[in-house]
């Protein structure tokens, strides 16, 4: 089978095909092939990959954000954030994939049109995004590596 | 250049502090296999990179670590906040807080401080990747350790999903090194060093 071409379904489990007659004191790691199913960005960011042929999680025990965080401002930010992130490294090494490359546009677009909401409301992600309306909150609270009680982007929205 | 993004990669949001665990942890700051040590390697072995594909991994690779690097301070900070006096007085932690209270300092668990030392640009194409490669499962390796150690929910998740990356990123090294070799002398893979012997000859 050519498993290259499959694009039926997940990357077969075990993997993808190495080559036949390989050089010999050379290592070989098989390239992932093009089509290669994909999760959602939500359960990107839970799994850690965007693939579920590479989840490999331990003690075989699937990953998972912390409970209630799913649906929150920062969490969807941080999943579509992730799936550009992931595709980017994908691409770096498949620049030939065009499927990963307009999944990869889609997904930056949506991540720029979520920054304009998120940032609106809850402030600059990078310094430039102040505003003169704003005033000069960059330098507010909560830094990232203070996440809990106080941060409102931590928390579901209810409208 | 670098531009700053004020947002974690993956949450960070510790309800109980453990500062035994905070020192078992330090060490992906600044252990020998941690995450300053990882992007300080990528980010140093691009310049000697012969082909495209492999300044963009390094780079974008080499970034994510930086990353890493704030998620691992964010729970090393989290893990030590608020310290009560008996606290303080905590097997393993109380030999680091004698020196940095509750500061996040780059060092191993075993208290010896960040060193170049632990990691190699070598301005050998394979020499470099086939480190890389080895470094994602050291510290894959880490991770693994770290969670034998850990029975707390809430950190676990987030080693476990630092300990993902290290995962994908072995693989795209892997898929970088095969893209090296495809392009090498086909007869001898190691007849020159690419990212030295070829860089001058292109004119």
């Amino acid at each position: 089978m050519d498993m290259m071409n499959d694009r039926s379904g997940a990357c077969p489990r075990g993997g993808a095909p190495l080559p036949a007659c390989g050089r010999l004191a050379a290592s070989y790691v098989p390239v992932q092939p093009q089509g290669c199913r994909r999760y959602n960005p939500e359960d990107a960011l839970a799994k850690g990959t965007l693939f579920p042929g590479l989840d490999l999680p331990w003690m075989n025990v699937a990953n998972a954000t912390p409970a209630g965080w799913s649906g929150t401002p920062l969490g969807e930010l941080m999943s579509l954030n992730f799936v550009v992130q992931e595709l980017g490294l994908y691409l770096d090494t498949h620049p030939e994939d065009r499927e990963a490359l307009r999944y990869y546009t889609e997904y930056a677009a949506l991540l720029k049109q979520g920054e304009e909401t998120f940032t609106a409301r809850y402030g600059p992600l990078r310094q430039m995004q102040v505003t003169l309306e704003g005033g000069y909150n960059w330098v507010g609270d909560p830094w990232p590596w203070e996440y809990g009680p106080g941060c409102e982007a931590c928390e579901r929205r209810d409208d | 250049m670098f531009v700053y993004e004020k947002k974690l990669q993956f949450p960070v949001n510790i309800k109980n502090v453990n500062p035994r665990l905070a020192s078992i942890i330090l060490t992906q700051y600044g252990g020998p296999d941690g995450e300053l040590g990882a992007s300080l390697r990528y980010l140093s072995q691009r310049y000697s990179m012969p082909y495209p594909e492999l300044k963009g991994l390094l780079t974008d690779i080499g970034t994510e670590e930086l990353g890493h690097l704030e998620i691992i301070g964010a729970l090393v900070h989290q893990l030590t906040r608020c310290l009560s006096e008996e606290q303080l007085h905590t097997g393993g932690f109380d030999a680091y807080f004698v020196d940095h209270a509750a500061g996040v300092y780059p060092a191993s668990a075993a208290g010896v401080p960040w060193s170049a030392a632990s990691m190699q640009v070598k301005g050998d194409t394979i020499a470099d990747l086939t480190e890389d490669m080895a470094a994602e499962q050291k510290a894959r390796a880490t991770y693994d350790n770290i969670l034998r150690l850990s029975d707390d929910p809430d950190v676990n998740q987030v080693i476990r999903f630092l300990r993902e990356r290290e995962i994908v990123h072995f693989q795209r090294f892997g898929e970088a090194l095969q893209l090296v070799q495809d392009r090498q002398d086909q007869k001898n893979i190691y007849a020159v060093n690419p990212s030295f012997n070829a860089a001058c000859r292109k004119v």
